[in-house]
């Protein structure tokens, strides 16, 4: 079996570190697929690629996505870019749709109102005390 | 030209009311875009993603209608994006108020899925800002150091210089940000944007919150549910800023058992 190596850089991706971890492990956990990492292409993690032994294109940059593999021969490569594609594009996790931050708490009612499917609104104001004489209330 | 309303963070405020000049969306997710404007990156954020600092808050269609590559003009009051014209219908400020006294932190474990090279670099930092190393060194074997777009390493040392900043510990604060400035090419382009905004004292609200609250649940839980490791990532580097920061202080009266 001939172990072959890919290496291919892909512009425009952006995936959070959890996906990337989870892809990678997803990737390596392939049948004959002996390392596989998928990160940025920052310098410290083209370092870490490169020792893997890798060979990384020196035009790779830190807004790059770099994808590594290794396998024993054509097919599992073919497996390891299957769970790739799958993983990449959400596979079995919760997804945010991608973006690297979580969801916010809404700030607001409007965004609030608009941002869920929600029926029920419960407005809670606080328990004013008696107004001292001769003070009006808010 | 439609006219759409959004909310902007201050820090951008000298940008939008200059003669405008164009820029190019270079990270766009569902949520965010973020477009190169000279040497500052805006972005332009769905109001249910987390508030990154100097960017825009506007409706998630005009957010998403903004692809990677697209021109904008930023300035003469807004950002126009085609037919779409986005002008500052109110203001907030990502910057992290002075936070007095300065709580003492107790580290909580890194959670699960940062990378261990990132925890190993969180002490060597650690120790080189009390003394016991060269932080130049410690910062550059974290800029750039985890898979995603704002690596876990960035997000720690983020999360040290916005505490260092809050603590009032300026000078530490510029020491590691004279030793980010030269690793900027090192990372990507929104997170080396990210780290300039830490080092002015600006950042998410999940962590201010946790800066001025760090023994309370509520905002721990907060912070550590932003990204997938950059929550994690900086709430290990606030503790580590505030516990340096706060150990300058001297008198018993600036410093208070969190």
């Amino acid at each position: 079996v001939t172990v072959r190596d890919r290496v291919e850089v892909r512009a425009g991706a952006y995936h959070d570190s959890v996906t990337l971890l989870q892809v990678s492990k997803a990737v390596a956990d392939v049948e004959g697929v002996a390392a596989a990492q998928v990160a940025m292409a920052t310098d410290l993690n083209v370092e870490v690629i490169r020792r893997m032994g890798f060979d990384v294109p020196e035009d790779a940059g830190p807004n790059d996505l770099v994808v590594a593999v290794r396998a024993d021969g054509d097919e599992a490569l073919a497996a390891a870019d299957a769970v790739l594609a799958h993983e990449l594009t959400g596979g079995r996790r919760a997804t945010t749709g991608g973006n690297a931050q979580a969801v916010a708490t809404p700030r607001t009612v409007g965004a609030a109102a608009s941002g869920g499917g929600g029926t029920l609104a419960l407005v809670e104001l606080p328990l004013l005390s008696p107004a001292p004489a001769g003070e009006a209330r808010p | 030209v439609q006219e759409v309303p959004v909310a902007a963070d201050v820090v951008l405020a000298a940008l939008l009311a200059a003669p405008a000049v164009a820029a190019r969306v270079i990270v766009a997710t569902p949520l965010a875009a973020y477009a190169q404007c000279g040497d500052v990156l805006v972005g332009v954020l769905a109001p249910t993603a987390v508030r990154v600092p100097g960017s825009l808050v506007g409706p998630p269609h005009v957010v998403a209608a903004l692809r990677s590559g697209r021109e904008l003009l930023v300035g003469d009051g807004g950002v126009c994006a085609g037919d779409v014209r986005l002008t500052v219908g109110r203001w907030w400020d990502s910057t992290v108020p002075r936070v007095r006294p300065v709580p003492v932190v107790a580290v909580v474990p890194m959670p699960a899925g940062v990378p261990d090279a990132v925890s190993a670099g969180a002490g060597v930092l650690c120790e080189a800002l009390g003394g016991g190393g060269s932080v130049p060194d410690a910062v550059r074997g974290l800029v750039g150091l985890g898979p995603g777009l704002t690596p876990a390493g960035d997000d720690l040392v983020a999360g040290v210089l916005v505490a260092l900043m809050a603590a009032g510990d300026l000078e530490r604060a510029a020491a590691v940000l004279d030793c980010v400035r030269p690793c900027r090419h090192r990372t990507t382009a929104l997170s080396a944007a990210l780290l300039d905004h830490a080092g002015a004292g600006r950042a998410v609200p999940q962590l201010v919150r946790y800066v001025h609250s760090p023994s309370d649940p509520a905002a721990l839980a907060g912070l550590l549910a932003v990204g997938g490791t950059s929550g994690a990532a900086l709430a290990l580097g606030a503790q580590i800023g505030l516990s340096v920061g706060g150990a300058r202080m001297t008198s018993p009266a600036d410093r208070e058992v969190a």
